[in-house]
């Protein structure tokens, strides 16, 4: 199908696949013994998170997405039932302790998870295809096209993720939908810029040229031949900003502009210690769920970028060493 | 070995450097921690002007209290009886007419001009003419110097409410001559703010050192007061956050935190601070809107009711805090005209569920609306929004919270959008009279569309009222007031506790319900 391809697209995603010998992100087989059962497990745990880092970065998102799929079953009390004495400190029959009002803290903070983890993944899938279907355009078209959609991207950039996202969020009026709605506004432009250089490289490499000379339209060259290059990098963004996407959504909750109470929320359940520092476990305890869980999709990023993008990789080595 | 030197220089200029810095902020800690004749004092301000005839806000009328004198006073803080200040005063015609004579005639002001008459009346009508937001105050009054020892202030209508109006800090008595050779007038061409947020014109126990609105404002003391002097030569009031003010406190930086809640007060170990409790003079309550185009069920008075006994008021005062009280009316209870707490309703789960079947109400969620950023003395109102939303559910009634910034908020509370939802008032003055805004057709009640037509029982009670004579007052205004309760319209919820946090390095002080924390009294 390609000529002569600049940038081969990587064909290792496919999880379970025998390792491709000749790719230049495969970082090799580590020369396991040849235990067949052995083997077959270390095969299936995807080839691009077999770094020390991203091993604990996926360990601790399955942890997290077994408490949030499990949560109700996990949650020792209702997560909005005031039954309990206030500001009673961990220990006892509420582990994490109880909140101003009277509630677990250990229930808030797993079925907070429920809300937090799906909405941030989709926030993101969202952003990302929203992103690179406009990079895309932008790329390929070019000229007045690619002038509109990167002077509107250029317009969000100019202002800070943070108080762009509470500009909408205040002027939509709060809640969870429109916390969505406010993140993927403002998260877009970064998938658009990065689709956009990768489209214009590819579009006057040669293949593509000749694809066009088959005739094949500006849609097929697109998602057939453009797509697989472009597909890689805008992942590696995405895994990586799932952790600034669960940042802004807890931000937006705390300063009251995400999720509206009494539905449970990390930044919100932070916010609500922040004026009692004596009770510390009340922001201590959302406050290194979020670090946990932004840490984790950082590590699986850093792993995927290593694998699926190598050039970056590399570049990323050369300057750090 | 080479990069054992470095290694080992690198940690030695660190430590000097720390230790120089720890040395530096040790002398600021020594100056800042009120050392000697200095008091620090934090508060979160809200302040804009101190130019008295301009100021309506808490911070400014704490600077103005200490700066200002005022023609009446509360003596000790007791907000029922309005005592003399500069001046004595006598009600007639009515209580049509007041008559002020200057009592303190050896009342300087802090360039050590004595204060007259003349100074008096051009404050009053500086006040009336600014147009500004304190100018209520005196609507409607006629001000005429008589003599140089008397003036008259006469109103249209009886006005008994007057001598609790002019202990206001905002009716402060400023020095006539400078202000006016300072552009200052008595209508709206006035242009003295500026000169008066740097110097004072007072005649108060202090006067302004430096006035930076959004850091610090220090004050230092007036050689020229005529009272005794205070011990505090200097006082250096902060804008800090409660988090902050609740670590300063403990370290022995400030003297003087105005903002803590009742949480973060008993977190403090005893050795460390004092605590006073003084009650608050502003009222929680809910507001249920009248208008059936906003919503048909909290115009349904069964439901308002059924609301009113499903509230479990315990637990609203325990998330107040120590020193919170119940409140049976708009009016809090240590004022003229209130309601006795004791006549406030109790939860009563099966009076509940009898009136929302009387209602008719089939669980739908009311809209609920409230300020996520605001906290009234340290109540929380997301946190007392959230607890009534759990009470309810328990009752059977559904709301749906409507949390916004106070602006939005507030905007679509005066629009009369919003049918349901959580209302503040801060009294301007120790009066029942001030709460008249509750009233069917009040500026209040048209936010809930409560038309003035809407009760003439009420109605009739609010003139009755407001004819009374001074002594049946208080218990005309509190009939009124407990016959609005009843309604359910207003709900009220909690007079909260305005908590201050002393530090131990001050052994005296006075703190009332007037002036809060008093300086010039501490040592």
């Amino acid at each position: 199908m390609s000529i002569g391809t600049p940038k081969q697209p990587p064909t290792n995603t496919n999880p379970g696949a025998e390792a491709v010998p000749g790719n230049p992100g495969s970082p090799g087989n580590p020369g396991n013994p040849v235990d067949p059962g052995v083997r077959r497990w270390t095969i299936r745990f995807p080839k691009s998170l077999r770094t020390p880092l991203g091993f604990v970065g996926a360990v601790i998102l399955a942890v997290w997405l077994l408490l949030a799929i499990f949560a109700p079953l996990i949650a020792p009390f209702d997560p909005l039932a005031q039954s309990f004495s206030r500001l009673a400190p961990p220990g006892g029959e509420n582990i994490l302790g109880t909140d101003t009002l009277g509630r677990d803290v250990f229930s808030r903070i797993i079925v907070s998870a429920r809300t937090t983890l799906p909405a941030a993944v989709f926030v993101v899938i969202c952003s990302a295809v929203l992103g690179s279907v406009l990079g895309a355009i932008a790329g390929y078209f070019g000229k007045a096209v690619d002038e509109i959609i990167m002077r509107i991207a250029d317009l969000v950039f100019a202002f800070p993720t943070i108080i762009l996202a509470m500009v909408i969020a205040a002027a939509l009026g709060p809640g969870l939908k429109n916390a969505i709605i406010a993140i993927l506004l403002v998260s877009w432009p970064s998938y658009a810029r990065v689709t956009r250089s990768l489209v214009m490289t590819a579009r006057n490499s040669e293949y593509v040229i000749a694809g066009r000379l088959l005739g094949f339209s500006a849609g097929k060259s697109l998602t057939r031949e453009i797509a697989p290059n472009v597909v890689s990098p805008v992942v590696v963004l995405a895994t990586l900003d799932v952790g600034s996407a669960i940042l802004t959504m807890a931000g937006l909750s705390f300063l009251s502009l995400g999720v509206v109470p009494p539905t449970p929320d990390w930044g919100a359940m932070i916010s609500e210690g922040v004026s009692q520092f004596a009770a510390w476990w009340i922001a201590f305890f959302p406050g290194l769920c979020i670090l946990t869980i932004v840490m984790a999709f950082n590590f699986i990023g850093d792993s995927l970028r290593d694998t699926l993008d190598p050039h970056t990789a590399q570049e990323v080595g050369e300057t750090t060493s | 070995m080479r990069r054992l030197a470095r290694a080992t220089v690198a940690i030695c200029s660190t430590l000097a450097l720390t230790l120089g810095l720890a040395a530096c902020s040790g002398g600021d800690d020594d100056q800042a921690g009120g050392a000697g004749d200095t008091l620090v004092a934090e508060t979160a301000f809200s302040l804009t002007t101190i130019d008295p005839h301009r100021q309506f806000e808490f911070t400014g009328s704490t600077i103005d209290n200490a700066v200002y004198q005022t023609a009446l006073e509360f003596e000790d803080g007791d907000l029922t009886k309005p005592t003399d200040g500069l001046c004595s005063f006598e009600m007639s015609d009515g209580d049509k007419t007041m008559t002020l004579k200057l009592k303190q005639k050896d009342a300087k002001f802090s360039n050590g001009d004595p204060v007259t008459v003349d100074d008096i009346v051009f404050s009053f009508e500086r006040l009336q003419g600014l147009k500004g937001n304190p100018s209520f105050f005196l609507d409607g009054v006629d001000v005429k110097k008589v003599d140089d020892e008397t003036i008259e202030l006469k109103s249209e209508k009886p006005n008994p409410a007057l001598p609790y109006i002019l202990p206001n800090s905002s009716i402060g008595i400023v020095n006539s001559k400078v202000v006016k050779e300072n552009k200052g007038t008595t209508d709206e061409k006035d242009e003295a703010e500026q000169f008066l947020n740097e110097n004072s014109q007072g005649s108060g126990p202090y006067q302004i050192d430096t006035y930076d609105p959004d850091s610090q404002v220090v004050l230092t003391a007036n050689e020229n007061y005529n009272g005794p002097a205070p011990k505090y030569k200097r006082i250096v009031l902060r804008n800090v956050s409660a988090e902050t003010q609740l670590t300063d406190i403990q370290s022995g930086q400030a003297q003087v935190a105005y903002d803590l809640n009742s949480d973060q007060a008993n977190s403090i170990d005893d050795s460390m601070a004092q605590k006073t409790s003084l009650p608050s003079t502003r009222s929680l309550y809910i507001f249920n809107n009248m208008d059936d185009k906003v919503s048909d069920i909290t115009t349904n008075e069964d439901f308002r009711m059924a609301v009113t006994s499903a509230i479990d008021y315990e637990k609203i005062l325990e998330l107040s805090g120590d020193g919170a009280q119940r409140m049976a009316g708009l009016v809090p209870n240590e004022f003229n005209g209130a309601v006795p707490k004791d006549q406030a309703p109790e939860r009563d789960l099966d009076k509940t569920k009898e009136l929302l079947e009387k209602s008719g109400y089939d669980g739908e969620e009311i809209p609920f609306h409230y300020s996520s950023d605001q906290s009234v003395n340290g109540v929380d109102l997301a946190q007392l929004a959230e607890t009534l939303q759990a009470q309810l559910k328990e009752a059977g009634i559904n709301l749906a919270l409507k949390p916004a910034p106070s602006a939005t908020q507030l905007d679509g509370f005066r629009a009369g959008e919003q049918p349901m939802g959580i209302g503040t008032w801060g009294a301007d003055f120790p009066d029942p009279s001030n709460y008249n805004v509750f009233v069917p057709g009040g500026s209040v009640a048209d936010r809930v569309n409560w038309d003035k037509d809407a009760s003439p029982e009420i109605t009739k009670l609010a003139e009755a009222a407001e004819k009374a004579d001074e002594d049946k007052r208080g218990d005309a205004y509190a009939k009124m007031y407990k016959s609005l309760s009843d309604t359910g319209v207003w709900i009220p919820l909690v007079q909260p506790v305005d908590t201050i946090v002393v530090g131990n390095s001050v052994k005296k002080y006075v703190s009332n319900a007037d002036t809060s924390f008093d300086f010039a009294q501490a040592e």
